[in-house]
């Protein structure tokens, strides 16, 4: 029988990994989490709640309502969906208290959200400057994805885009899996390069 | 390629979950200790934000955020076996085991019991005479010297008995 686990099971054992560290009172590991889930959360709560700064609010605020819950969390489901419900129950919990009626935005809740056209979720977000600053990160993360050699560029859509595990990946390049990491990892560096100035201008972004 | 690249690209493996359990934990542990790994960690989550579409959050998020939780009391919770860790992927064959093993024990003592000697007289007293046995295995000897000091006994009128109708044992007279 093959035992070898799926990407998904190992990324989810990823996320169990730092839930522990985090339930052993270390709250660097859950902020490790908030960095890597924060966008896909406020996705969701774009979906119920209109205004962008209450979005933030009651993003900040279902990570807090987690992270006091942290203990209940048994790792029976993956952590993600387990802080998916806790999100949408603070939004809807949220908008009762601000006497609105909670209704999602699109006609499916998908649990990933994926489903939803983006495009039309992102709400115009702030202040001018921090729009522009936004609209900033992700046209160089657009630009140096085009100016990647094509055997990078390939390999990180493929994995951002398509989500296709290293093997797939491999079987479609016609290459090690190895060569298939080594790609990846090549591109991300080089589109981070790209950010890093964006993410390190002293005060005027402080993103962590 | 140096050790601190091999540890950005086994990073960008973990995120798209693509190791192993052991090696996932160990690093686990380099990346709460590492700033240079928690940026990449942030910048690499950042890009595939980016490309997924997701909306962008204000630039001060994390650091409201950090502040938040700082004010938040430790959470400590009991520790629990992970999914994947190897006594976890254990538990199942040796309880298994365990109860086979278990059922084997007492399986095999009822089965020693009922085969040992002792129980043996149980099964062999069926339908046998227990009287010819013990009849069989009497020291006439003894029961002789036994009855002949109660005679003696029952006799002595110091004892205040009647005396003992000998006729009732006679066995002395037969030999």
């Amino acid at each position: 029988m093959d035992s070898t686990p799926t990407p998904a099971q190992t990324a989810r054992d990823a996320d169990q990994l730092l839930v522990e560290k985090a339930q052993a009172g270390d709250k660097r590991a859950f902020e490790l989490l908030v960095v890597k889930y924060q966008r896909r959360i406020a996705r969701l709560l774009s979906r119920l709640i209109r205004d962008p700064a209450e979005i933030e609010d009651v993003t900040q605020e279902a990570f807090i309502k987690a992270y006091r819950a942290l203990g209940n969390f048994r790792g029976e489901s993956a952590f993600y969906t387990w802080l998916y419900r806790i999100a949408l129950n603070t939004a809807k919990n949220h908008l009762v208290a601000q006497g609105r009626r909670p209704r999602l935005a699109g006609d499916v809740a998908d649990e990933d959200g994926e489903s939803l056209d983006a495009a039309a979720l992102i709400p115009d977000y702030h202040t001018p400057e921090t729009e522009l600053a936004n609209r900033q990160i992700v046209s160089t993360v657009n630009d140096a994805v085009a100016e990647l050699p094509e055997e990078l560029r390939t390999a990180i859509t493929l994995r951002e885009m398509e989500g296709l595990s290293y093997e797939d990946i491999a079987t479609m390049m016609d290459c090690p899996i190895g060569t298939v990491r080594s790609r990846i990892f090549r591109a991300r560096e080089a589109i981070a390069a790209k950010l890093r100035p964006l993410l390190s201008v002293v005060g005027r972004d402080k993103r962590w | 390629m140096n050790a601190n690249n091999t540890l950005d690209e086994q990073l960008s493996a973990l995120m798209d979950g693509e190791l192993d359990d052991r090696e996932a934990s160990r690093l686990i542990g380099e990346l709460q200790a590492s700033p240079a790994l928690q940026q990449a960690w942030y910048a690499w989550h950042l890009q595939q934000d980016c490309q997924a579409g997701h909306p962008l959050l204000s630039p001060d998020f994390m650091q409201q955020f950090s502040a938040r939780l700082a004010a938040e009391p430790v959470v400590v919770a009991p520790q629990r076996l992970r999914r994947g860790r190897p006594m976890r992927k254990l538990l199942v064959p040796l309880t298994a085991a365990a109860s086979v093993a278990f059922f084997g024990v007492a399986l095999w003592q009822g089965v020693y019991r009922s085969a040992t000697p002792a129980a043996q007289p149980m099964v062999a007293a069926v339908g046998q005479p227990v009287a010819a046995q013990a009849v069989a295995q009497v020291d006439v000897e003894a029961v002789r010297a036994y009855l002949s000091a109660h005679r003696e006994a029952a006799n002595n009128p110091l004892n205040g008995g009647e005396p003992l109708q000998t006729a009732v044992f006679k066995p002395a007279a037969n030999q």
